[in-house]
């Protein structure tokens, strides 16, 4: 049973804090939670999106709490979720983008860049950084190419 | 027979008829072979065994066909396949 | 070789397990020379494709994937069919080499028809980063069969596979035969009774019959029924432990494969461990299913959003194309007929083409990379408590984006039963076309409810379709639901090329046939709005009003005027043009404001009939070009007239009930 990677779990501890709090904010301003800070923050006020935060902030819990030589596994799945919605994220933003130039404001009801960054946009950067770190470990190559 | 996650078992009989008997068996469970039970659905069904070098689901019911063992098969069947599977030229 | 030869084309039948690149390597062989069609009495694709390779044309047909050739299903006994009754000139089955043990299940069933094969080891680059090393001669040698090592979906191996396929058709195929031990008196038995019959043994290897018969194959039985010898053989055949005799067979073919395992493969030891590494966290115990949960999400928000800049754009596109034609085409008749009729259709088939391909884009990458796979697995013991099986888990979800993409994606369900039941259940999941008319009545008669209202809707839908499967199952197809017997392949990597080749074949089939039928739908009613001549389209002196007049007293018990009588109408077509064949009818059509006022206006419209009428919108043929789809995947008119007679009579069933109790009640 190999070790843990130590700076790896480090990094799937401090993601998985991060993950399950705005998690929880979002959920909480879908439910009525309201002030200032949201804003800044650009918590969209959506409970789907704070699910998403929290089931992925709950891998990197479960592999905070998996036996020996488990956690990296978790945490590296964390990774490749958080990259994967912020991809998806990056992909609605950019649909709007499309939208606003090709038909002007109005027809996205004054919609602007910044609209569309969310909390998984920017936590989902800090998974790719991650991602990039360790890539050794994420090596695709290690998956075949579907229909080889 | 109740194998919990993660053991391993030897397939000893495959009862049942027809068409699901002939596909578990293509699958892979005939007797002798090992299977190695990796998990349960999170619902409780189906179970994931790996059987042959690759996984399988199956549920409860269709297991519940496949008798097996946890010790493994004696040396003495391995003769009578071994007798059994000639490939020869005409 | 003489001229003669040189003419005929090899014919090659390619067959192989489930998963193992089988397509991917069709689609390398042959290109864009392909052809899809359909086998007789089975909804798999057939999809036959040449090549040209050293002056001779090979053809080749893709044979459905199977893991044995014992007819348990349509699908291998079309399989045998083929290989029997076409006879192509070479086998060539395509082994997953990753997974060689119970790929060459298949192999020992092939060897017994005695035709010249070649096997495509595909997936070696798998097997060669694993560090494993196949002995292709070593292989070849035993089995009597080139072994041609491939890696399908980088293109690489295919000189080798053609050289070898030309190479075993100029050859007598190599005799080799399985030895069954015990069983060898019991099968020489058989042979000999079937011997006596010199037609058909002349037609058909003799002891390749005996092991079918012992297997209770059904193609063989078939053949032989009703023959002089059946007589014999019938008898024989009952006194036999026959389960016994099956698991011989199968138990020496393993012993065969152990055997070619042993000698060729050293150091296969089978190592999952990306993929079950995975595993544990996909299909975790607490996380399996939120993971699942957050997938379906993404899936969801991406056809919805992503795709609308393009939808948006092609509405535009169409609607300025329709102002040119009005304003520069003469007669006005004819500008109708192209505007509003013509580009009216079309656009409206493929103002849903971004969101289908996005659709299939996902679809296709998940199943590309197995994920889809763990879905099944996940939802299995849920859909076993509604009738279903987890396969049908992907239809009914992607149904609340568009229904015809998830009925044709049922074919992945191989038992007939729960591949029917699936597809009638799936209508009444609520797609994306039936939303813009909850939007409209749901804000007009019950504003800040509105969001709940539509909510509601999409439960009905999800209890109608639970409802309709479990009865489906307990009533008509009685019985025990079929075995859930699935492999779990590992994790790959989708490769843009095979996900890009797959949306564009869905892509195009759905434009085809959903094409078809919504442009005949549009334009005939476009006739009828438009006729009589002069008349102002879709107004009160049209045929289609006419024909709203004539079925007016059908719906009033549900509460329902002509106007919204010839809505429904539009709405069988399509749902996509419900709001605005409701402009037209309440001369609103200059936005939608105006709509909801005029709605609302509308003394005969009321909270209850309106839901109501979302109700029969939700429930009744989602469109027609559903209809199509639903043949296309049954291939029969009896099921496809069930399902729209099925929801039409419950949509009329649940409105009446709504409007004359809640009427009443809350009107």
């Amino acid at each position: 049973m190999k070790e843990n990677d130590r700076s790896l779990m480090a990094f799937g501890a401090v993601l998985a804090v991060v993950y399950t709090m705005f998690g929880a904010v979002e959920v909480l301003a879908g439910l009525g939670l309201s002030g200032s800070w949201l804003e800044t923050l650009r918590v969209q006020g959506s409970i789907m999106d704070g699910f998403v935060l929290l089931v992925i902030g709950a891998v990197f819990v479960f592999g905070l709490k998996a036996e020996k030589g488990e956690g990296d596994g978790f945490v590296l799945m964390g990774i490749t979720l958080g990259t994967l919605f912020l991809a998806i994220y990056l992909a609605l933003l950019g649909a709007n983008l499309l939208s606003l130039l090709i038909f002007g404001s109005e027809h996205v009801e004054g919609w602007t860049l910044i609209d569309g960054i969310r909390p998984g946009l920017y936590l989902g950067l800090v998974a790719v950084v991650g991602g990039l770190a360790w890539r050794s470990r994420l090596s695709l190559a290690r998956l075949s190419r579907a229909g080889a | 027979m109740d194998v919990p996650a993660g053991g391993k078992v030897y397939v000893t009989s495959v009862k049942g008829t027809g068409a699901i008997r002939g596909r578990i068996m293509a699958m892979g469970l005939v007797p002798g072979t090992a299977v190695e039970v990796v998990r349960r659905a999170p619902l409780g069904d189906p179970l994931e065994l790996m059987v042959k070098g690759y996984n399988l689901s199956l549920r409860a019911t269709e297991a519940g066909l496949v008798t097996v063992s946890f010790a493994p098969p004696t040396s003495g069947d391995v003769p009578d396949k071994a007798a059994g599977g000639k490939v020869h030229e005409r | 070789m003489n001229g003669d030869e040189r003419q005929h084309p090899v014919r090659v039948a390619l067959c192989g397990n489930p998963n193992v690149g089988k397509s991917s390597l069709f689609n390398a062989l042959t290109g864009s020379r392909q052809h899809v069609g359909n086998w007789p009495g089975v909804t798999v694709e057939r999809k036959s494709g040449h090549r040209f390779y050293r002056d001779r044309r090979i053809e080749f047909v893709d044979l459905p994937g199977t893991y044995s050739l014992i007819a348990a299903a349509k699908d291998e006994e079309v399989a045998t069919q083929y290989i029997i009754e076409e006879s192509p000139d070479v086998v060539v089955q395509v082994v997953d080499s990753s997974n060689l043990e119970r790929n060459l299940y298949l192999t020992m069933q092939l060897m017994e028809f005695g035709k010249p094969m070649v096997l495509a080891m595909n997936m070696s680059d798998i097997t060669e980063e694993r560090g494993d090393s196949l002995d292709m001669d070593a292989v070849t040698r035993f089995l009597g069969a080139p072994a041609v090592r491939t890696v399908a979906s980088e293109g690489k191996g295919l000189e080798e596979l053609l050289d070898a396929i030309l190479e075993v058709v100029t050859k007598p195929p190599a005799d080799r035969r399985i030895g069954y031990g015990e069983l060898e008196t019991t099968i020489n038995e058989l042979r000999a009774m079937i011997e006596r019959d010199s037609e058909i043994s002349s037609k058909l290897p003799s002891r390749w019959m005996a092991t079918r018969l012992i297997e209770n194959d059904s193609y063989v039985k078939g053949k032989l029924v009703g023959r002089q010898i059946w007589k014999d053989i019938e008898p024989y055949l009952s006194k036999l432990d026959r389960d016994n005799g099956e698991m011989e067979l199968a138990d020496n073919r393993y012993g065969v494969i152990d055997e070619v395992v042993a000698l060729s493969c050293k150091r296969c030891k089978s190592k999952r461990s990306v993929s079950d590494k995975m595993d544990r966290v996909l299909v975790n115990q607490h996380l399996g299913i939120p993971i699942f949960l957050i997938m379906l999400w993404g899936a969801f928000e991406l056809t919805f959003s992503a795709a609308t800049p393009f939808m948006d754009l092609i509405d535009a596109g169409f609607a300025e194309l329709g102002g040119w034609l009005a304003d520069s085409v003469q007669p006005e008749w004819l500008a109708s007929l192209l505007a509003d009729g013509i580009i009216g259709g079309v656009g409206s088939v493929l103002i849903f083409l971004p969101n289908i391909i996005v659709m299939f884009l996902i679809l296709g990458m998940l199943e590309d990379s197995g994920y889809l796979a763990r879905v099944a697995f996940l939802m299995d013991r849920l859909m076993n408590r509604i009738g279903l099986q987890g396969k049908s888990a992907i239809p009914l979800m992607m149904g609340f984006g568009c229904n015809i993409p998830a009925i044709m994606s049922t074919r992945s369900i191989e038992d007939r039963k729960d591949r029917l039941i699936t597809i009638m259940s799936t209508p009444f999941m609520s797609c994306s076309a039936r939303l813009p008319v909850y939007i409209l009545f749901a804000g007009a008669f019950f504003s800040h409810m509105a969001g709940t209202i539509i909510f509601i809707m999409y439960l009905i839908g999800m209890i109608v379709a639970i409802v309709t499967a479990k009865l489906l199952r307990t009533l008509v197809f009685k019985g025990e639901p079929s075995a859930f017997i699935m492999e779990l392949p590992p994790y790959r990597l989708p490769t843009l090329w095979s996900v890009g080749v797959h949306t564009w074949d869905r892509a195009f089939m759905y434009l085809k046939k959903a094409g078809t039928i919504i442009l005949f739908g549009v334009m005939a009613i476009w006739a009828l709005a438009s006729l009589p001549y002069g008349v102002e389209y879709g107004g009160e002196e049209s045929w289609i009003a006419a024909i709203g007049k004539v079925i007016e007293p059908l719906v009033e018990p549900l509460g329902f005027d002509w106007r919204i009588a010839v809505a429904l109408l539009f709405g069988f077509v399509a749902k996509e043009i419900v709001v605005g064949g409701l402009m037209t009818l309440y001369g609103a059509g200059e936005s939608e404001d105006a709509l909801t006022d005029a709605l609302k206006a509308d003394s005969s419209l009321n909270r209850v009939n309106a839901f109501g009428l979302m109700t029969f919108s939700l429930l009744y043929m989602p469109c027609v070009a559903t209809a199509g789809v639903i043949w296309g995947e049954t291939r029969s008119w009896k099921w496809t007239l069930f399902s729209i007679g099925y929801g039409i009579a419950l949509a009329y069933l649940i409105a009446l009930l709504i409007w004359q109790v809640g009427g009443p009640l809350f009107a």
